[in-house]
């Protein structure tokens, strides 16, 4: 490994000390200023090795914007990162065209970092990496399709326990749980077919075969559960978006979608949807969090709310700007006219789009923000004239909303989000309570409400 | 192939991604090029420059006068009208490619590139430039 190098270029000394701290075994260089970094920009200086570039605000004479374009032709195919610990000149989006592989605010985004830097290293000197996969319901008899293995931390070593042609045992099976050994690893190659393994699960489980409902639902929910808790279990979502950490549920969510009628339309809708947004993945989120409450309740169609999630909020690129991005509790009454046409503006977006939507489709983002106590708009509907998807994306929304980190404001767990939503009456409680048994309530501390 | 003696116009609002384009077309064998720094400076180098330029590969996004800008004024031109354009855009550029194809321009590249890609590019171009 002494022959490969991390690149860190125009990095501040928070991001810099932050840098050092991740262990990887390669040697960093660091270059702070014009005259470190002409040599290597005009190519008289070649360096031999570079498994991973890492760009921060600038260098005196050259901004971010310019040392991205000019870094990412000298060294094309090696993973760029933008990293800054100055929130107030963070500007992922500006970046991002530039062919950066992505973005991150320290120290916020620190876990993401780290693993972020220690994926590409070992990628960069073919050394092998391991994602750790929650093993809730992995039952006695599964065919998992992967090598599934457990670390010993005794040996720091990764062990292979079931083989992709095997099934667990009883007594693996046994064993794992009463050793506690709640995460497995797979190997990176083998993510995707953990996902489409997680997604049979569940669909699995959806038929319930030989088990009563109550059972079904039940073993439903801890499954999505554990697709949640991966989401939750890094400490609060990061500033920079945490775009990484719905990944794996969005691919479990297509994954499950994949052979439905709606997967291709999901499909186009992503790539739409990913031309708009900015570093936090709003619209993803929802997207993936309804069709997991569709999934977990068996309320609506997991692909047609996967769908509508992505969506839903598609319109508000077509108002002004400083009004979009406002907090819907900061608007003036003519501002709020404004907001409350975004549904219908997000249907005439996807018409532009020539995105064909089913009926259901449509109504799910036309009544995102109408409430079952009439208080929602656009129309103020009331009880049952809010459908049943609708409100799985207006719960989605309002999750995500409450579940982000937000300067000043108190980080609240899912569990404390949906109970808040429960007792705010917004929404029909025969669709809100199958969603609270996805979030089981936690021992609440002194200062608990 | 266009000849190796054409003359290349690059058009860049950034030093360093001019230097880094220069360095990519003499990889390719090209002996001259020249360099500006918006569309103003690009057109006053095309009505000057003897022998005249035989390709531009410019930038999209540009302050006071960009690509596209550079692209309908050269265009318009009687004498230019012809000249290979060639765009070399960002990914967030790309679905306003079809406003550039309607425009006139021979072709695009995305950014970042390599001599390689650029090679392909060039072919594509002189290819299509030579049927019409």
């Amino acid at each position: 490994m002494d022959d490969k190098v991390i690149l860190a270029i125009g990095l501040d000394d928070d991001s810099i000390k932050i840098v050092r701290e991740v262990e990887t075994g390669i040697r960093h260089e660091i270059i702070s200023t014009p005259a470190e970094v002409d040599p290597i920009l005009s190519e008289e200086k070649v360096i031999e090795g570079v498994i991973l570039v890492l760009l921060g605000e600038g260098i005196e004479g050259y901004s971010p914007d310019e040392l991205s374009q000019s870094l990412k032709m000298t060294f094309t195919s090696v993973p760029m990162a933008y990293v800054s610990s100055g929130h107030e000149t963070y500007l992922p989006d500006q970046l991002k065209w530039n062919g950066l592989d992505d973005s991150f605010l320290l120290p916020m985004d620190g876990s993401d970092f780290k693993d972020f830097m220690q994926e590409k290293v070992a990628l960069g000197t073919g050394k092998q990496i391991f994602k750790a996969v929650k093993l809730h319901d992995i039952q006695p008899g599964a065919e998992l399709g992967f090598d599934l293995f457990i670390f010993l931390p005794a040996n720091n070593k990764y062990i292979r326990y079931v083989a992709a042609d095997g099934a667990i045992s009883d007594e693996q099976a046994e064993r794992l749980l009463k050793h506690q050994l709640k995460s497995g690893y797979v190997r990176m190659e083998d993510l995707d077919k953990f996902f489409d393994f997680t997604a049979e699960q569940l669909k699995d489980l959806q038929k319930g075969e030989g088990i009563s409902e109550t059972q079904r639902q039940l073993q439903l929910r801890r499954s999505v559960r554990s697709v949640f808790s991966r989401i939750f279990d890094t400490s609060a979502k990061s500033a920079g978006g945490g775009k990484k950490i719905v990944e794996e549920a969005t691919n479990i969510v297509s994954s499950f979608i994949s052979d439905s009628p709606h997967a291709d339309l999901f499909k186009k809708v992503q790539e739409q949807v990913a031309g708009t947004e900015g570093g936090y993945s709003h619209a993803t989120n929802v997207s993936v969090f309804a069709a997991l409450f569709s999934i977990a309740t068996e309320i609506g169609s997991p692909g047609e709310v996967a769908i509508a999630g992505m969506l839903h909020d598609i319109g508000k690129t077509k108002m002004p700007q400083d009004i979009a991005d406002l907090d819907e509790s900061m608007l003036t009454l003519e501002q709020e006219a404004v907001v409350a046409g975004h549904p219908e503006l997000s249907l005439t977006v996807a018409r532009e789009k020539k995105l064909v939507l089913s009926e259901s489709v449509q109504k799910t983002i036309r009544q995102h923000h109408e409430r079952v106590d009439g208080t929602g708009y656009p129309k103020g509907l009331k009880g049952e004239q809010v459908s049943p998807m609708a409100q799985l994306v207006g719960i989605a929304d309002e999750f995500d909303y409450l579940t982000r980190t937000v300067p000043g404001r108190k980080i609240l767990s899912p569990s404390e989000v949906i109970q808040r939503l429960v007792s705010s009456n917004k929404f029909d409680q025969k669709i809100i309570l199958p969603i609270v048994e996805i979030f089981p309530m936690e021992e609440k501390g002194p200062g608990g409400s | 192939m266009f000849d190796p003696n054409t003359i290349i116009l690059i058009v860049d609002d950034m030093k360093t991604m001019r230097m880094k384009v220069t360095k990519a077309c003499e990889s390719l064998g090209f002996k001259k090029t020249l360099q500006a720094d918006n569309g103003r400076t690009a057109w006053e180098v095309l009505q000057d420059a003897k022998p005249p330029v035989g390709l531009v590969l410019s930038d999209w996004n540009m302050p006071d006068s960009d690509g596209l800008d550079l692209l309908k004024r050269v265009r318009a031109d009687q004498r230019l009208k012809k000249l290979p354009f060639i765009l070399v855009s960002a990914e967030s550029e790309k679905a306003q490619i079809q406003q550039a194809v309607s425009l006139g321009v021979s072709n695009y590249i995305l950014k970042p590139f390599t001599p390689e890609m650029l090679r392909e590019k060039l072919e594509a171009t002189y290819k299509a430039v030579h049927q019409e």
